[in-house]
């Protein structure tokens, strides 16, 4: 009995076993013979290098009836100097939009969307790109504006301010989206914030970027040695040519190569940082450290281990934290690398607030055990298979290959070089894995990076070690003038000061003014135009102001009583919100009336800067503060005569926040003082306002009602 | 002076060449090369051979979408289109008679959680937890089981790229790229995938859509904004005014019953077309589509939503408070995708806002520089059923949505007024022409545009009989169509502005 046990115990394990063995073998899928793959025709593309140095790719494929380029521009942002980033960016995109010799930006656009066709200009971090897509018949068109675009771009100061526009919306929109906060912190706490592979464009930087830096940027950069260009499509190869040199061929040599890209140096340590963000429900988690290059001779092992752990449908990441433990929609992870510098080597996850440190440690749970657990059989044939198997989409398009080729060259890596991946990753052992994740991966020095909010975390990070809190506040953009602080320079401005308000008819006299009133004329000087406006103000000592502008629209009333303030339109009466409010104090601060009456016992600072031309006659500038610091502005007094000529502020513009800059002049007299009839306003440079003033009297007659709320 | 004449030769010299006649290209030849089949039990494949490279295409689309869910769980199509990568009977498992057993203990213990939380706040909430207990263990239980992702690994091991699935509200499209000698192994799991998905992990991967939910919708303020309140507002009625990803609620009752009766009723041959394009025989894909797809059982095809939303009577305007970039989006009710009115709404919708030369881009962007952004789009959110024409518009720092939105509204009233230029009809003719071009050289894009027409107009050769169409409009049709559905006084539009000082939330 107990021997028939056995046997039927027996007989079971093997039939168990059997009955394994065979569904396997049943399935379908695994009794299916492929046939051998079509062979990959590898067309041969042409090299041709101009004598002015440019490069050229050409590919004849006669498939459709289109005719594209790409140009391959070495200039990147990593070249714009560190106060004026963005620079590279802008000037591509006004490359694009600011017109050429021949055309004006906005005749470009409309004759290529007439054929269907496009040309578009992009300079990224470590290079730029000039692509265009144009039906065959209409090559000729296509292949001269691109032509234009890159060597006589004539940046047309109207697309200039469009582009900064676009800049400054994006820099304000940039905490946003949760992900991008991440993606964009993550960066900087690996590269370091003023990497050129890091940093961020901000409103200074926007501010600072002039056409001449973008003409300087294009002439440096942008040069036929610095430029390889491919062009493939439906063409005659040799006409082509003829083409090219035609369009080309006269470009004139430039200055020589671009600098190398800038080194990366990176010291592993841990960290913890940690962004607040408000109305979300999700954080985002990035954690990681520095990555590699492309030609490291880790490359191979470290491509798989990428697909086994967090690369691919089947990694571990995918498996474990997203299919098993539901905890994210998004997860993965990639040890990054790059051909020209350092790559990133990055894990995420994105899940609900209250599963923050559940899902890191989820993360760091895999990431571990890759050092421990070398790949399976089946992870790594996975791994191989998929990269091998895939190979042949490297081939499937012209522009695949021509691009790649080019690059390629431009980094003087070998034309083989993707033969030689596919051949090295065969011989990628388990192994070479778990080796190769031994020394590459460092999880006790990690870089964790969450934006979310704390309170609602299932544990508080500091559990992965001190928290460094980052503050993604967007800086205002006004430029912190150094300035030297000293008795000495503050003696040398209050005399300078007192000086003005003689000159502009004495301090007792002003004390004598309890109101001002003036008519004036103002003409707007918009992007959409001019606009003629008249208005009418009264300004009642210490701090009431009446404001009446006539525009084309109606007018428009504006009231300051004290601590309160408000706005009439068209018969709505709204109040002034505290940004509008915080505008005009800062407008009555520079009023100079009200610092003239003040002197004898000034509520200010004023600091001597230095003396330099303003306006083309030499000046003195001061900087004018209010002794609790919040609000400030330069004043220019001309040298000769002592009068205020100008006055430079940071505010709101008319193209976001920037400096302002009036200029003074034409000087009349009334009741023995000393007024500017004349006022321009320039913002970054640019005129926005001209004032003229009409009638000014000293102790008007206030109307009644004047500074009634409605 | 020199400059004016430039300009001025430019355009003559535009003209001659619009008007110089089309070179060569003929789309009836590609037309000729199309092969369509459609098997006994009513699926039909879509077949391009195009013999460039040794790799193919391949997209399977359902004819159902967010708009079919059930009423109680919607998001269901979505959450469907997630379990389709679960695997099938003889993919993703180690014993399939086991891991069912346990996958039915699931579905039982389920059910009891789903009774106990119909009683609303009367639910006992001992019971409650002791029974998600239970379900994880039987969760577990299956879990021992199943081979996580096996399908998903399959297809990646054998050189199969950008696999991935989208669910909209007209429908879901699955997609997928192989190495073209592949075509068989394809052929074999696509087929099995629908007709023998297991659902299994069922319980875990609606945490997943949770969190999809949660990075979609309430992460992301242009995803509340479009998604919820402009949606939700332009439609009362029509299910297109319906959550994609299903509420909050709807995805933690989501089971498997449900979802067992919804692949039965509309995951059925007729309501599925294959698209294939690429290195391909089409002989042999008919004969393996036999051999494998042939499986399936013919069933009739199910009913489209049969509500027709009514556009508005007034305006309808929803503001989402936060701190992020302000923007708006606005919208009028216009026929579906089939009416013969949407070509021309179309193209109007091309000259308002599509690309650096059109209208609203002109005067709001680069005149007033008012805006960053602003486009105009037809078809959103879908085009099998009544849809509408929208402008979408993202402020610049010193403008408001309001000021915009007068500019936008300005704009439009001029396109219900006047006629646009024939030169401006020119450039939407010729983008529409050199778009099909570009999208023969994409053998996904052509595969999707194939099926997506083969539903939307009962056959894919209506894609370039559009082209036809585009290429007959006028100036006059395009005035009427704007005369006629955009009205300003029935526009929905959906604000995100900056939270007002004082009463932040």
């Amino acid at each position: 009995m107990r021997q028939a046990l056995k046997i039927i115990g027996v007989c079971l394990s093997v039939f168990i076993f059997l009955a394994g063995w065979t569904v396997c073998a049943a399935r379908t899928i695994d009794n299916i013979k492929y046939p051998p793959l079509n062979k990959i025709e590898i067309p041969n593309v042409e090299k041709i290098q101009l004598d002015n140095g440019l490069t050229l790719y050409i590919l004849e494929d006669h498939e459709l009836p289109l005719v594209f380029a790409n140009a391959f521009l070495a200039a990147g942002s990593f070249l714009d100097p560190s106060d004026k980033a963005g620079l590279g960016g802008i000037t591509g995109s006004v490359m694009r939009t600011g017109g050429t010799a021949r055309m004006s930006g906005d005749e470009i656009d409309e004759a290529l969307e007439a054929l269907g066709a496009s040309v578009e200009v992009n300079i990224g971090t470590t290079n730029g790109t000039a692509g265009m897509n144009i039906l065959s018949e209409y090559v000729d068109t296509g292949l001269e504006i691109l032509a234009d675009i890159l060597q006589t771009p004539r940046f047309d100061q109207d697309k200039i301010d469009l582009a900064k526009n676009q800049m400054r919306t994006e820099i304000s929109s940039r905490n946003d989206e949760p992900f991008d906060v991440c993606v964009r912190e993550f960066k900087k706490v690996i590269y370091g914030s003023d990497s050129p592979y890091a940093r961020q464009t901000e409103y200074a930087t926007v501010n600072s970027i002039a056409r001449e830096d973008m003409i300087n940027f294009h002439d440096k950069y942008i040069s036929p040695e610095n430029v390889m260009l491919a062009v493939w499509g439906d063409f005659n190869k040799d006409e082509m040519i003829g083409k090219i040199k035609k369009y080309f061929g006269s470009w004139p040599a430039g200055a020589g190569k671009v600098p190398k890209l800038p080194e990366v140096t990176y010291e592993f340590k841990p960290g913890v940082h940690y962004i607040e963000k408000e109305n979300i429900t999700q954080s985002n988690i990035l954690i990681g450290h520095i990555g590699g290059l492309t030609g490291d001779p880790d490359f191979f092992a470290l491509t798989v281990a990428n697909n086994v752990l967090g690369g691919s449908f089947g990694s571990r990441m995918f498996n474990e934290v997203r299919s098993k433990k539901g905890l994210a929609y998004s997860t993965g992870a990639s040890f990054t690398t790059n051909i020209a510098f350092p790559g990133i080597y990055y894990n995420y996850v994105i899940t609900k607030l209250e599963s923050t440190k559940e899902a890191i440690d989820a993360v760091m749970t895999e990431i571990r055990r890759m050092q421990t657990d070398p790949p399976t059989d089946a992870e790594l044939k996975r791994a191989k298979d998929s990269y091998l198997n895939s190979f042949v989409f490297n081939f499937d398009s012209k522009a695949k290959i021509i691009n790649r080729m080019m690059l390629y060259d431009y980094f003087d890596f070998p034309q083989d070089f993707l033969y030689k991946v596919k051949e090295n990753i065969e011989k990628v052992t388990a192994a070479d894995v778990l080796d190769v994740a031994k020394r590459r991966f460092h999880p006790d020095e990690m870089h964790i990076v969450v934006v979310g909010i704390q309170d609602k975390f299932d544990q508080p990070l500091s559990v992965y070690g001190q928290v460094d809190q980052i503050d993604i506040t967007i800086p205002s953009g006004e430029v912190p003038e150094e300035i030297v602080i000293s008795e000495e320079s503050k003696a040398r401005g209050m005399e300078l000061l007192n000086a003005a308000a003689e000159a502009s008819g004495g301090i007792e006299a002003f004390k004598k003014v309890t109101s001002l009133s003036s008519r004036m004329d103002i003409g707007l000087v918009l992007p959409q135009g001019k606009f003629s406006l008249s208005s009418t103000n009264y300004v009642v000592f210490p701090d009431k102001s009446k404001e009446i502008v006539v525009t084309p629209m109606g007018e428009i009333v504006t009231v300051i009583d004290g601590e309160t303030g408000w706005m009439q339109q068209a018969g709505n009466t709204i109040d002034l919100t505290s940004e509008q409010l915080a505008d005009s104090k800062g407008e009555e601060f520079r009023n100079l009336t009200r610092i003239y009456q003040g002197l004898d016992n000034p509520q200010l600072t004023a600091v001597y800067v230095k003396s330099e031309e303003f306006n083309g006659r030499p000046a003195d500038i001061l900087r004018i503060m209010s002794l609790d610091g919040t609000m400030s502005f330069k004043l220019i007094l001309d040298s000769e005569t002592h009068l205020p000529v100008g006055k430079i502020f940071f505010g709101e513009t008319i193209m976001g926040p920037g400096n302002l800059t009036q200029f003074v002049s034409n000087y009349k007299e009334i009741s023995g003082l000393k007024f500017p009839f004349s006022v321009t306003i320039e913002a970054d440079g640019v005129k926005t306002a001209e004032i003229n003033v009409i009638e000014m009297k000293v102790n008007p007659q206030i109307p009644d009602g004047t500074f009634t709320h409605p | 002076m020199k400059n004016f004449r430039l300009f001025f030769c430019a355009q003559i010299i535009l003209v001659l060449m619009i008007a110089a006649p089309l070179s060569a290209f003929e789309f009836s030849e590609i037309e000729k090369q199309i092969v369509e089949y459609k098997l006994d039990n009513g699926l039909t494949f879509i077949i391009l051979p195009r013999h460039d490279a040794p790799v193919v295409t391949f997209i399977t689309h359902v004819d159902a979408g967010c708009v079919d869910d059930p009423m109680g769980s919607m998001g269901m199509a979505h959450m469907f289109e997630h379990m389709a990568f679960k695997g099938t009977r003889e993919i993703g498992t180690t014993d399939i008679k086991k891991e069912l057993k346990w996958i039915d203990e699931e579905d039982r213990i389920f059910e009891l959680i789903l009774n106990e939380r119909s009683k609303g706040e009367l639910a006992d909430s001992a019971v409650l937890a002791s029974l998600d207990e239970q379900l994880a263990a039987a969760a577990d239980s299956s879990d021992q089981y199943v081979l996580t992702n096996e399908f998903g690994q399959i297809v990646e091991r054998e050189g199969g790229i950008g696999m991935n699935a989208g669910t909209s509200y007209d429908g879901t499209v699955y997609y997928i790229e192989y190495p073209s000698n592949r075509l068989e192994l394809w052929m074999a799991m696509e087929s099995d995938r629908f007709a023998n998905p297991v659902l299994r992990q069922l319980y875990k991967e609606k945490q997943v859509i949770a969190e999809e939910r949660r990075f979609r919708i309430t992460s992301s303020p242009t995803g509340k904004l479009f998604l919820n309140e402009f949606l939700g507002l332009a439609f009362n009625s029509h299910p297109y005014g319906k959550s994609m990803v299903g509420e909050m609620e709807e995805i933690e009752n989501y089971n498997r019953p449900v979802m067992r009766r919804q692949l039965a009723t509309h995951y059925v041959p007729r309501n599925m077309a294959i698209g294939i394009v690429g290195d391909v025989d089409p002989d042999e894909v008919i004969r393996l589509a036999k051999k494998y797809f042939g499986r399936l059982a013919d069933q009739p095809k199910p009913r489209p939503v049969m509500i027709t939303e009514e556009p508005p009577f007034g305006i309808r305007s929803s503001t989402i408070y936060e701190n992020a970039q302000p923007m708006f989006i606005m919208g009028y009710h216009i026929p579906s995708g089939r009416d013969a009115d949407f070509i021309a709404l179309d193209a109007l919708a091309s000259y308002l806002g599509s690309g650096r030369t059109s209208a609203l881009y002109k005067n709001l962007v680069k005149d007033k520089k008012s805006a960053v952004q602003v486009s105009a789009f037809t078809g959103f959110p879908g085009e099998k059923y009544e849809t509408l024409f929208g402008v979408f518009c993202i402020p610049s720092n010193d403008f408001t949505n309001a000021e915009n939105e007068a500019m936008v509204l300005a704009e439009i009233e001029k396109v219900r007024t006047e006629t646009i230029s024939d030169s401006d009809l020119e450039k939407i003719k010729a983008k529409a022409r050199s778009g099909l071009i570009n999208a023969l050289a994409s053998n996904t894009g052509m595969a999707v545009r194939l099926t997506d027409y083969y539903f939307l107009k009962g056959d894919w050769r209506e894609l370039f009989k559009d082209l036809e169409r585009v290429n007959a409009l006028t100036v006059d049709d395009l005035k009427r169509v704007a005369h006629k559905y955009l009205d300003p006084d029935k526009r929905v539009v959906a604000y995100l502005e900056k939270p007002v000082e004082g009463e932040s939330n």
